[in-house]
């Protein structure tokens, strides 16, 4: 279980996150909407122990989540990975980084965790595959084919379906449900309000401030539009 | 010719010199950290001059210089790799002022100079061969044990990171051996000339074998070819060694070239490495 409490950050005297109290519980599979620059990155990263400088407490599993990072696995997902394309990483490679926590080699089944992570994600025989060679939406697959090498119970996902087609978005949910269905916690930030409506057992609407923690039938058009300001007219009732 | 025992000692110390280096180049250029080489070499050109000065131990004054301020760049740039260019140059352009200051005040260092700026494999003494073996056994534990996590922080410093790859660590340590090996390969090649040396065997390599351990290996067998060749030439031809290792080297960089084409037709895949018109990702 993924506990915040009165968390807040700034950054200057700009305030990125205002009291943010939340609970995640094992299992769930929750999406964090929001519009840009409402904080749903940076509250991932505080989670994930990469940002400092906050108030408030985040606990994992009832211990703090800097304390729980050091010791465990987790999945992550990025908003982006840059990397060079002519760098000599394979696709085994790009893997084997979930791997790797706390250790100099990769362990002795690490080419058969390697080998299920990709069949898992559907790339089966891309091992040898050089990541610079991926399309956008294969390269995305591999991001969570290492996550789930990572054989965490928790998965950490930044807009996966940035630069991914629609096809590829619903491929990446249905994994992302799978996950779910064998009983992973599951946080995701997600532009892709439709898709994250349907797949998440609750929706979290983040400005700054958290406006709603409700399960997606619950989710009013009121509730988006406060959250996303007049920006979103559009999605209005029937398209939540 | 290997009856002098100066030159004997000028041919192993070039040799070992060119392995301790050719080992780092692979990561060096996959880093796209030559520069940091460059700066290293001119921090290692301030130690000289002040040893010179006061007539103490070129290499010990060199190595304390260039491994304090390694660390300190490592510090200042180590959150932010878009600076670590520009503040590695100041330090590149300042350590370059101090030492022609300090040597403005030393008459005798026209004597020394140009073998320092430019290499020259005689400068070699047993001593130096004692401490190329050395960087040789460190860069080959060093390789050895740390090479998923050098690996993976070239390849993205932050998903490491996140992924509990001791990233400060690795970063520190690299650039703290990248000086060392300058240090030591400063007196063969010189300090102008010796990024050439730390860059174009893996660089070379890189060109013609994808695998990470292969490319060592390549650069590895370039670098010594090359070492020999030149110093043969330097000795029949009477040429400056620094340079003429550097031409060498370059040779067989643009020989690489061609090869390149042919070995990617071999394997049946497109001449680039990544997809056609693919760019870094953002």
């Amino acid at each position: 279980m993924i506990q915040i409490e009165n968390l807040t950050y700034q950054r200057g005297s700009r305030v990125i996150l205002d009291n943010i109290n939340l609970k995640i519980e094992k299992g769930e599979f929750v999406s964090l909407i929001g519009p840009n620059g409402a904080g749903k990155s940076t509250l991932m990263k505080i989670v994930l122990g990469l940002l400092n400088g906050y108030k408030g407490t985040v606990l994992i599993d009832g211990i703090d989540h800097r304390l729980w990072v050091k010791r465990h696995n987790f999945g992550y997902v990025p908003q982006k990975e840059s990397f060079d394309p002519l760098f000599p990483a394979t696709v085994s490679d790009a893997v084997k980084l979930g791997l790797m926590k706390r250790r100099l080699f990769p362990p002795r089944d690490a080419k058969k965790r390697t080998a299920a992570a990709l069949e898992f994600v559907d790339l089966c025989g891309f091992e040898n595959r050089f990541i610079g060679e991926l399309s956008g939406g294969e390269f995305q697959r591999v991001l969570l084919a290492r996550a789930v090498a990572a054989d965490s119970d928790y998965f950490f996902l930044d807009e996966p379906e940035a630069n991914v087609d629609k096809q590829g978005v619903s491929r990446l949910y249905s994994i992302l449900t799978r996950l779910k269905e064998e009983g992973k916690t599951v946080v995701n930030i997600s532009h892709d309000l439709q898709t994250a409506v349907s797949a998440s057992d609750t929706i979290v609407c983040l400005n700054k401030t958290l406006h709603s923690h409700t399960k997606p039938e619950l989710l009013s058009a009121e509730i988006v539009r406060r959250t996303f300001g007049n920006a979103v007219r559009l999605l209005e009732k029937d398209h939540v | 010719m290997f009856d002098s025992p100066l030159l004997l000692t000028a041919f192993i110390g070039v040799m070992l010199a060119s392995v301790s280096t050719s080992l780092l180049s692979v990561p060096v250029t996959m880093n796209k950290v030559s520069f940091m080489s460059e700066a290293f070499a001119h921090i290692t050109f301030s130690g000289i001059a002040l040893a010179l000065l006061f007539e103490w131990n070129v290499t010990a004054v060199s190595l304390i210089a260039v491994i304090f301020f390694s660390l300190l760049i490592s510090f200042l740039t180590k959150n932010n790799r878009s600076e670590q260019v520009n503040i590695t140059m100041i330090f590149l352009a300042v350590s370059m002022a101090v030492s022609v200051i300090l040597l403005s005040f030393n008459e005798r260092y026209t004597v020394d100079l140009a073998g320092y700026l430019f290499g020259n494999f005689l400068f070699m003494t047993p001593a130096d061969l004692k401490a190329s073996a050395v960087l040789i056994a460190l860069n080959t534990f060093y390789l050895s044990i740390f090479y998923r996590w050098l690996f993976y922080w070239s390849y993205n410093p932050k998903s490491a990171q996140v992924y509990g790859i001791p990233v400060n660590f690795v970063y520190y340590t690299f650039m703290v051996l990248i000086a060392v090996n300058v240090v030591v390969t400063v007196k063969s090649v010189g300090v102008i000339l010796v990024t050439a040396q730390m860059i174009l065997p893996g660089l070379t390599a890189l060109r013609l074998v994808r695998k990470i351990p292969a490319a060592a290996a390549v650069s590895t067998l370039i670098s010594l070819t090359a070492a020999a060749a030149a110093f043969f030439i330097t000795c029949y031809r009477d040429l400056p060694s620094g340079p003429v290792l550097v031409c060498v080297l370059f040779a067989f960089f643009l020989f690489s070239l061609p090869l390149r084409f042919l070995v990617t037709f071999l394997r049946g895949h497109s001449l680039s490495f990544g997809r056609p018109g693919s760019r870094l990702r953002q």
